[in-house]
């Protein structure tokens, strides 16, 4: 299967009916399976950055796990227990879509902390990944700063044959611009020039 | 509702040139009879990583299938053989030459690989299709099959040969196969998702590692019955013993878990590289070896101060889920 199950193209095919409970089908098929989903193969993406500033003066920006507003495609943060671990994020995205982060390790002393999506809270056409987790870290390099953020992932469709959208190339490719938007976005931030 | 294909999603993922142009440049090296070679299954290079351990470096890297994860060596034959649930196979690599050799088609999803000396058969468990097959190596053919629980994980063996011991990770059980007859004999039920098993000779038990439970459980293998649960790391994923200890790799913590088998208390925790996975230790027990998947290096952690000793590149996406060390090869 190469056609995607948006609803407008399972409509045409099959009618609404017919589309809105294999659309049904599909879904309990998702939330049923994800958790003993092993086909797929997990996926990983690395992205790093100068910047120009101290180490300290770019975790300064990062550190706070509840204020993720320094990713320029985020609107609004908010988190219910700040930088201690289990912390659950609500970042609300450009446009209204909403993501929920939950943080799983926090190391001010390396300046690193690490989280992840749950796959109960999350859209998959917000980013189409299951079991993400990731790690945003600070390092000193002379008087300038490397930021690396490491993701962990498998694709948006944890079965066979997934849409193209919900594929391993779609998942990394997601993660990627998300990952270089996102620290060019820190990087402009903090060096002034936004 | 009628359970979803499990069949296997056909993998999209390339050999990246960077990977390649880094093979090529690595000087191959020989090794020496007394040598023990480690044998690193690398999932998104579709390669086997060769480390010598006398000198903590890597020989070389060998291309096998697609998604190379689970891995099991016989020092007596000589071979290493890898699954590739990627093309749903299994492949051998001689010990002496590091070259490929024959390989089959197992089943749809081979993941766990053991090989079994004295009869000289390998056992695969395919997580798929539910089931074990006992496989003859030469040459390779599927000559027994038999059905166990969901998604069997991991298989580990007895220390006299007479029982297979499977975890059915989406049961939440473990079985043990009576290899005479090849039928499963007694199960008994784990805490959520057992991945990898393992077996302590010292007081005849079995650990099982629980994913989604962070935990293990001891099994008493002569009642076949969970003794202990200790809590552990974050998706513990596989086991291994040295002396006293069990070491247990927890992929989301990046660490270790150390447990003292005889007060059956988790004794301290080692920081290692990023997703650890296949954790094994080394013939005589000085030192064991965690692959972390993410940072596609190998960390050694030596048993006695259980300190990381050094730190090997591997290739990208190392596992080594399985038996990897076999020492008495050379050219």
């Amino acid at each position: 299967m190469t056609a995607t199950y948006s609803p407008r193209r399972l409509g045409r095919i099959f009618g609404n009916n017919v589309a809105i409970t294999l659309l049904t089908v599909l879904s309990m098929l998702l939330v049923n399976t994800v958790a003993f989903a092993h086909g797929p193969t997990r996926q990983k993406v690395t992205e790093t950055i100068e910047i120009n500033a101290s180490a300290e003066a770019v975790w300064e920006v990062i550190q706070n796990f509840a204020d993720a507003t320094w990713l320029p495609m985020v609107e609004a943060s908010t988190a219910d227990n700040d930088n201690e671990k289990g912390s659950t994020r609500t970042l609300t995205l450009t446009g209204g879509a909403q993501v929920i982060e939950s943080l799983k390790g926090y190391q001010p002393e390396k300046m690193t902390y690490k989280y992840r999506i749950p796959n109960a809270t999350h859209d998959v056409s917000v980013l189409p990944v299951n079991n993400y987790s990731a790690t945003l870290s600070v390092k000193a390099n002379g008087d300038k700063a490397i930021v690396t953020w490491k993701g962990a992932f498998y694709r948006g469709y944890p079965n066979n044959d997934p849409p193209p959208e919900l594929n391993d190339e779609a998942a990394v490719e997601a993660v990627t611009n998300l990952y270089k938007a996102g620290l060019e976005g820190l990087k402009q931030l903090v060096e002034g020039k936004s | 509702m009628q359970p979803v294909n499990k069949s296997l999603a056909s993998s999209t993922l390339s050999t990246r040139g960077f990977f390649i142009t880094l093979a090529l440049a690595l000087p191959i090296t020989s090794h020496l009879h007394a040598d023990t070679l480690a044998f690193i299954t690398n999932q998104q290079a579709n390669t086997v990583s060769v480390i010598n351990t006398t000198t903590g470096k890597l020989l070389r890297n060998i291309s096998v299938g697609k998604e190379p994860a689970g891995v099991t060596t016989s020092t007596k034959l000589k071979r290493a053989w890898i699954t590739t649930p990627g093309d749903s196979s299994i492949s051998e690599i001689n010990c002496n030459s590091l070259e490929t050799g024959k390989s089959i088609v197992a089943g749809e999803g081979p993941l766990a690989i053991i090989v079994d000396d004295q009869r000289e058969l390998l056992y695969v468990a395919d997580w798929y299709k539910d089931v074990v097959m006992a496989i003859t190596i030469d040459p390779l053919e599927i000559v027994n099959t038999v059905n166990v629980g969901r998604s069997p994980s991991g298989l580990a063996l007895s220390p006299d040969n007479t029982f297979l011991y499977v975890s059915n990770r989406d049961d939440n059980s473990l079985s043990e196969i009576t290899l005479n007859t090849f039928t499963v004999t007694r199960s008994t039920a784990t805490q959520n998702r057992p991945f990898g098993i393992a077996i302590d000779k010292l007081h005849n038990r079995l650990y099982s590692a629980n994913v989604m439970s962070n935990s293990v459980n001891v099994i008493d293998l002569e009642k076949m019955q969970s003794i202990a649960v200790i809590a552990v790391g974050d998706r513990p994923y596989d086991i291994s013993f040295a002396g006293q200890y069990a070491f247990v790799s927890n992929q989301y913590d990046n660490t270790v878990s150390v447990i003292d088998t005889e007060a059956l208390k988790v004794h301290s925790e080692i920081e290692v590289g990023d997703y650890p996975e296949g954790i094994n230790t080394l013939p005589d027990q000085s030192q064991v070896y965690v692959a972390n998947w993410f940072d596609n290096t190998v960390s050694v952690i030596a048993a006695d101060t259980l300190e990381v000793v050094n730190t090997i590149d591997t290739d990208d996406g190392s596992r080594a889920y399985g038996d990897i060390f076999i020492t008495g090869c050379g050219t």
